[in-house]
């Protein structure tokens, strides 16, 4: 549909699916897309959470700005009902202030999806999914997105738990093991994010340091932009995750 | 012709490897030393990697991506100002290179006349097509639906739709129209009054001794008039009184001014005379001729009853029926139809063969003639059914469409040269925007049209008669947008001396200039460096041009003290190219890079304002203010350009009025264009234009030919453009030798089948 | 003369003589009312659609639910109808964004506004999608006189281009027949006059009926002429001659009607000449015909293109000498904006004028306002920044007794524009499974 003229390269658009706020390491995902975004490797495209809870959405929103990232609506999932907030998403949100009240202020997701995938060449976005797959069948079922779906995106990335490959997914997948991640060894402290106080990061690793975790989503986020070249010790990261975004992109 | 010779001894000889070498030599290191550091995949600025680039095959694979890189090198946008810079030999080795690669490319495509959609008559041909078939007056703009445009030109064949609206418009109007051709039109049972009066504000003050209304007329027929001559000239002498419609003096006569000797409390006379007034949206006027008691009076008595006659009214009443029959229905009854079938068809098949600008078949004429049987069977007499068949002949897609038939439609890699018919409409809706009169009509039917000679004597015929004003109207209307002078809207607070007067004087002198251009058969460079143009009184006054007297238009011969001279200095374009307000640099800058290079500039990205032009005078000259803005190297690219050929004509104000200072900062309208060259002030700019002519006479060629194809160029039609322009150049660039090669070209007299859709995309 | 036997509206407009005007009817609202006209009313269904965005700031109210005391500034000439309009929040056009097509926001926004597609940028190659109003015309269009009505104040640009690369027909045109195919509006007041209730010829009824007659051979003669012709046509030129054979059966099938029904409609009003200079004249007049066609159901069915996207129209008649689409890029300087508010004030004041009309005009119990739905809305929210989410749209009527007004709703963020068309097809007696963009039918402006 819309050929990329060979030279211009606009970076990979990323969208961002999981249950946010059930796991620290969606966060440090996150924050790594970010600073990937941030020196013109990516761009984050669009958040959509699958849990069912203001939370989660503010979270996104948070971070979104923080970030500088642009401004687009965040999706959240209302299938089933209400999730409580829970204890992570409780101390990432303490004190900071962000503008989703209700659920208005939110997007539906399956929908918010396919109009930021509308917005890239074809083959020039990927999909990150780390949680349950509820937005993405969404997705698939929404009237005349299958084609989109097909054009657009390269790949689809699936890692952790809670990850599973919606039925009938039109393009490629990649399932990042956590056997795969073992090599990455980065291991975040509160210090690497304190270039911000009230960083949602800092603040929810000071509540509840990650003991265990495997990585397999960051791991993902690296394959995403950097594909083949991705480095599989994830050297930098540290370093990317301690640089704060400049307020300007390139 | 020698760089041609060259190319093809070196094909010959199978040098063609010796050209990767050229690349390999000359483009190559340039991109990788120069463009790569900023732009490479790892960071590719602005979203642009060179890498893909440094191959020889790209040249000919990315033809777009290439030109845009050449205009970037070529215009000193790229390498910004602080990188290094190769020396300009390098630079000027690499243009040539690509370009020579281009231009053997172009060489190599097949040559391709292309293909042209049916294309619906437009308002402006509708109305002329009318006027010369049937001799009725009928204004299509007032009554369909506006046309919609692309490529900058209404006439274009993909774009012309159809709606149900219009078809219900097609069918009124050819009602209509037949009935008012055959005089048949039924007039109301009374006469209707119309009083037009100032006090309603139905009129308007043109001048002390000229009043204007705008009125439609629903019939054609004789109107009395009345003009209302309010108050008194004490020993005033007789003057004369003028009627006006459309511009045009339909009648004089005297009109007394002194006191009648009765004594009224408030003088009033009035005078009256019948008139034909031809249906339709008409602009009324009445006034005295040479005044000049007026001049005589303070203008505080100007509107006083005892002091001055003056006029408030002008009352049409009618219709009645006209003595005389209307000339349309003698022109169409070429025999008495009463006599029988026989002459019905005649008048039929006369009329179908005009209409539809072809020989017409027997069995389309027994057709036509059926109608009029039809009509005959209800007991209607046989003009009623020629009315009838006349709006059948109106409304088919004979007459509506230019339709061209393809002899290979199964082949489009087939050319053919259009029939001569095709091509006697062709002509005719270029040259005149209308249908082809008799005497082309014949030589195309006796396929004489490209007999030797024939085709260029008819041009000139053509260019001489009169009709050709419509290439002046919607050629040079589109190409320099002055058919917006009736939409804009100057700030009557900042601009009084805006007036329709103003307006319709700007109009003209542009729409004067470009006959003389083309009847004169001056070179195009005339558009730009001109030292004569078409004033009036109006105009030369707004112009500050003294010793032009009168309402009359004339040649005037332009000293450079005038500061005017070609179209960037004609009101009409300055006017066009403003905002209400204020005069816009920006947009004066994208008008010319836009209509006189041809090279629009791409449109700002949003929430980019279009400029922050609104400080003007508040915090300095505008120009140091745009100057700033040109800092952000974003805005720049484009801005450079743009601007700087804007601001060169900032001496002209919004209504294009000279001006030495805007809000009492003092202009400087010196600048430097890209390519390095200077100019201090808009005659300085002229003259840097109309020097090079490389740039105008490639768009001007381009947009004559799009309007005369009615569709947008293509790639293979490059070859032709280059064609056209050498020849032009070959004779100093005269206009009428670029609408002879225009007309001559390959796209003009050929077509092709179309191609599917999945050939196209592998073309 | 009026009997308590129950009279189809359309019988009594014809009446005797088929001659009755319409403010006439007004009068006789008390006489009608206790007749009780039996069966639903038609619903009727506008678009206005002004350009540039709008001033959000003084158009949304700041809650959701019963509208405030006070209503926002822009809003405000509607306050005496504050409890039949509806404010939809967070309505977004997905297609109206560049999508990798570039600049050219006024272009997009408003070639797809009633279809929810993303228009093809190009001058010649047009393409956008049948608008809704299309789909709901081609499905009870035959039910009046005109299938819809297209209407509009300004007239297209004559020269020069109109948005980025974008055909001026994106910007000419609301109502797009097929995809290729735009619908112009009418300008002049007084072509909509004679296509609404005739030219003023009085033919006798010999006289019009042979006129029928004529035509119908008319139309006869041509497609048998135009099929000869077509079958030796390449695809485009095939694809313009189908216009003119589709244009030509539409005229066709109003002529079929028009021999049930050639009742001649007086408006009541008197013909108009020429276009006024003055807006809010402008206007009214043309409202004033609507709300007579709606009334007499002439069609149930308008869109209105109130100016053009990117014009660059003066408001002197309330002393703004600058153009709207400069202004509308007013970089939040408070003059600029001040400027913007006042034109999108004055625009609504012009909407009210009309709401107050179809409000006024008596059906039965209610008035036409209760069973029409006029959307008004814009196809970029900020005109600076050529936003396309959160477009403003407010709904004013009753739909038939299904839209409670006096509030706002909000939808979730991106919410296309197209659930609300769907859910209006709905209330339109069209059912269609999906239409443009839309996840669904917009849920919370049902009474329920």
């Amino acid at each position: 549909m819309q050929r990329l003229a060979p030279g211009i390269i606009p970076p990979m658009g990323v969208l961002f699916d999981s249950a946010f706020g059930d796991s620290l390491e969606d966060l440090f995902t996150l924050c790594l897309l970010y600073s990937l975004d941030k020196r013109g490797e990516c761009r984050v495209a669009g958040l959509t959470t699958s849990k069912h809870c203001l939370d989660s959405a503010r979270l996104l929103e948070v971070m979104q700005k923080l970030y500088g990232g642009r401004p687009t609506a965040i999706g959240m999932s209302t299938t089933g009902p209400q999730q409580p907030s829970g204890p992570l998403l409780q101390a990432a949100l303490a004190g900071q202030s962000f503008s989703i009240q209700r659920e208005i202020d939110t997007a539906e997701p399956h929908n918010l999806l396919r109009n930021l995938l509308e917005g890239y060449h074809d083959g020039n976005a990927v999909i990150i999914s780390t949680g349950p797959p509820a937005n993405l069948n969404e997705l698939l079922r929404l009237p005349k997105a299958l084609p989109v779906v097909k054009a657009k995106v390269k790949t689809l990335y699936l890692a952790g738990p809670h990850a599973t490959q919606p039925p009938d997914w039109p393009g490629p997948v990649q399932w990042i093991r956590d056997a795969d991640a073992a090599a990455l060894t980065y291991q975040p402290q509160p210090a690497d994010f304190e270039w911000n106080p009230l960083h949602p990061v800092k603040l929810a690793l000071e509540a509840q340091p990650a003991a265990s975790w495997s990585r397999a989503g960051l791991f993902a986020a690296l394959r995403a932009v950097r594909r083949e070249k991705a480095d599989p010790a994830g050297t930098g990261i540290k370093e990317l995750m301690a640089t704060p975004p400049s307020r300007m992109r390139p | 012709m020698r760089t041609f010779l060259c190319l093809g001894l070196l094909l010959a000889l199978g040098l063609s490897h010796g050209q990767t070498a050229d690349f390999h030599s000359a483009v190559k290191p340039v991109l990788q030393k120069t463009c790569s550091p900023c732009h490479n995949e790892r960071n590719p600025s602005g979203s642009v990697n060179i890498a893909p680039f440094t191959e020889p095959s790209s040249v000919a694979a990315y033809r777009d991506e290439w030109e845009r890189i050449l205009n970037k090198i070529r215009s000193g946008e790229m390498p910004p100002k602080g990188f290094p810079r190769p020396e300009q030999a390098r630079i000027d080795a690499l243009l040539a290179y690509v370009q020579r690669e281009f231009e053997s490319a172009d060489a190599r495509i097949a040559p391709d006349p292309g293909r042209v959609t049916a294309r619906r008559l437009n308002r402006a041909e509708y109305t002329n097509t009318i006027r010369d078939l049937l001799g009725v007056e009928f204004r299509a703009d007032q009554d369909f639906p506006t046309d919609d445009s692309g490529h900058g030109f209404d006439n274009i064949g993909d774009v012309l739709t159809i709606s149900p609206l219009l078809m219900e418009k097609y069918l009124s109007a050819a009602e209509k129209i037949a009935a008012r051709a055959l005089g048949l039109d039924p007039l109301p049972k009374k006469p209707i009054e119309f009083e037009l009066h100032l006090k309603d504000k139905k009129i308007r003050r043109v001048a002390p001794s000229l009043i204007e209304a705008s009125h439609r007329v629903e019939w054609d027929g004789e109107y009395d008039i009345e003009i209302g001559l309010p108050g008194e000239r004490i020993n005033g002498a007789p003057v004369q009184l003028g009627f006006w419609m459309d511009g045009k003096l339909l009648h004089t006569r005297m009109a007394e001014t002194k006191p009648s000797g009765l004594v009224y409390f408030n003088p009033y006379s009035s005078e009256r005379f019948r008139l034909f007034l031809p249906a339709g949206e008409h602009k009324f006027r009445a006034g005295f001729i040479d005044d000049d008691f007026i001049r005589t009076l303070a203008p505080d008595d100007l509107y006083r009853d005892k002091k001055n006659k003056f006029l408030n009214m002008i009352k049409l009443v009618g219709p009645f029926p006209a003595k005389e029959e209307p000339a349309s229905r003698k022109a169409i009854l070429i025999c008495d139809p009463q006599t029988g079938p026989g002459c019905v068809e005649k008048i039929l098949s006369r009329l179908a063969r005009r209409a539809w600008r072809r020989p017409v078949t027997a069995p389309e004429v027994r057709k036509l003639a059926s109608f009029v049987r039809l009509a005959q069977a209800d007991g209607q007499p046989v003009e009623q059914g020629l009315q009838v068949a006349l709006t059948a002949l109106l409304v088919s897609p004979h007459f509506l469409f230019r339709i061209e038939r393809d002899l290979y439609p199964k082949d489009p890699a087939r050319t053919h040269p259009v029939t001569d018919l095709e091509l006697a409409s062709r002509l005719s809706y270029f040259l005149w925007s209308s249908l082809p009169d008799e005497e082309l009509l014949r030589l195309a039917e006796q396929k004489r049209l490209r007999a030797p000679g024939i085709l260029e004597a008819q041009l000139k015929r053509m260019l001489a008669d009169p009709k050709s004003a419509a290439l002046a109207a919607n050629f040079a209307g589109q190409w320099l947008e002055t058919r917006n002078l009736t939409s804009v809207k100057p700030d009557p607070k900042k601009f009084p001396e805006w007036t329709p007067e103003l307006r319709d004087a700007m109009q003209e002198e542009t729409r004067l200039f470009f006959e003389a251009v083309l009847r004169d058969n001056l070179p195009i460079r005339t558009f730009l460096n001109a030292d004569f143009t078409f004033l009036n009184n109006t105009l030369a006054k707004h112009y500050g041009i003294p010793g032009v007297e009168g309402p009359d238009f004339r040649r005037v011969t332009l000293s450079p003290r005038t500061r005017r001279g070609g179209v960037l200095t004609q009101a009409s374009v300055l006017t066009v190219s403003s905002y209400p307000t204020r005069t816009s640099p920006v947009i004066r800058g994208k008008f010319i890079l836009q209509n006189i290079f041809g090279a629009p500039p791409p449109p700002p990205p949003p929430d980019v304002p279009l400029l922050d032009e609104d400080q003007v005078g508040s915090r300095g000259p505008l120009r140091n203010q745009l100057e700033q803005h040109r800092s952000n190297a974003m805005c720049a690219s484009c801005h450079n350009r743009m601007d700087t050929l804007g601001f060169a004509l900032e001496n002209y104000d919004a209504t294009g009025k000279w001006r030495d200072q805007d809000s009492g900062f003092l202009i400087d309208a010196s600048g430097v264009l890209p390519n390095g060259r200077h100019f201090a002030n808009p005659a300085d700019l002229k003259h840097v234009l109309a020097s090079d002519m490389g740039e105008f006479s490639r768009n001007l060629t381009e947009k004559m030919l799009t309007y005369a194809l009615g569709r947008g160029l293509e790639r293979f039609d490059r070859k032709t453009v280059a064609a056209i322009r050498t020849r032009l150049e070959a004779d100093d660039f005269r206009f009428q030798s670029l609408i002879w090669e225009v007309v001559r070209s390959l796209p003009f007299q050929n077509r092709r089948a179309e191609f599917a859709k999945e050939e196209v995309a592998k073309k | 003369m009026i009997t308590k036997k129950a009279l189809s509206r359309r019988t009594l407009l014809r009446g005797a003589g088929a001659a009755i005007a319409l403010p006439a009817l007004d009068a006789m609202a008390p006489a009608l009312a206790s007749s009780q006209l039996p069966g639903p009313r038609p619903v009727r269904m506008a678009f206005v659609y002004v350009p540039n965005g709008i001033d959000m700031r003084n158009w949304t109210p700041p809650a959701d639910g019963p509208l405030p005391a006070q209503l926002p500034r822009i809003l405000r000439p509607l306050e005496p109808f504050r409890e039949d309009i509806t404010i939809l929040s967070n309505l977004t056009h997905n297609g109206g964004r560049a999508l990798l097509d570039g600049a050219g926001d006024h272009g997009r926004c408003c070639g797809g506004y009633l279809s929810g597609v993303h228009v093809r940028k190009s001058f010649v190659d047009i393409q956008a999608g049948v608008s809704m109003d299309q789909i709901v015309a081609n499905a009870i269009g035959h039910k009046t006189r005109f299938p819809s009505l297209e209407v509009g104040l300004e007239d297209a640009r004559q020269a020069g281009d109109c948005d980025s690369g974008y055909s001026c027909a994106y910007t000419n045109n609301l109502a797009w027949r097929s995809e290729t195919q735009p619908l112009p509006p009418i300008l002049d007041p007084r072509a909509l006059f004679e296509r609404l209730f005739g030219t003023g010829a009085e033919l006798s009824p010999e006289a019009r009926a042979r006129q029928a007659k004529y035509r119908r051979s008319i139309l006869d003669f041509v497609q048998n002429d135009t099929r000869k012709l077509e079958s030796a046509l390449g695809p485009a030129d095939r694809r313009k001659i189908d216009e003119y054979l589709s244009s030509i059966r539409s005229i066709e099938l109003q002529l079929q009607k028009a021999e049930n029904d050639n009742a001649v409609i007086h408006p009541g009003l008197e013909k108009p000449y020429g276009v006024p200079a003055d807006f809010a004249e402008h206007f009214k007049l043309m409202t004033d015909m609507i709300t007579v066609a709606f009334q007499a159901d002439l069609s149930r069915i308008v869109t209105f293109l109130v100016t053009r996207e990117g014009t660059s129209r003066p408001y002197r008649e309330i002393g703004i000498p600058d153009g709207h689409h400069p202004l509308t890029h007013h970089m939040n300087k408070p003059e600029l904006l001040e400027k913007v508010t006042q034109i999108n004030t004055y625009h609504v004041q012009q909407f009210a004028g009309w709401i107050e009309k179809l409000k006024a005009a008596r059906e039965g119990d209610g008035n036409v306002l209760e069973n029409s739905m006029i959307v008004y809305g814009a196809g970029l929210s900020d005109g600076n920044k050529h936003t396309h989410e959160d477009l403003p749209t407010l709904i004013a009527g009753g739909g038939g007794g299904y839209i409670r007004g006096g509030r706002r709703i909000t939808a979730r963020r991106e919410t296309p524009m197209s659930n609300l068309f769907l859910t209006m097809m709905d209330r339109m007696g069209v059912q269609v499974d999906h239409f443009g963009d839309a996840t669904g039918r917009l849920a919370g402006l049902d009474l329920a």
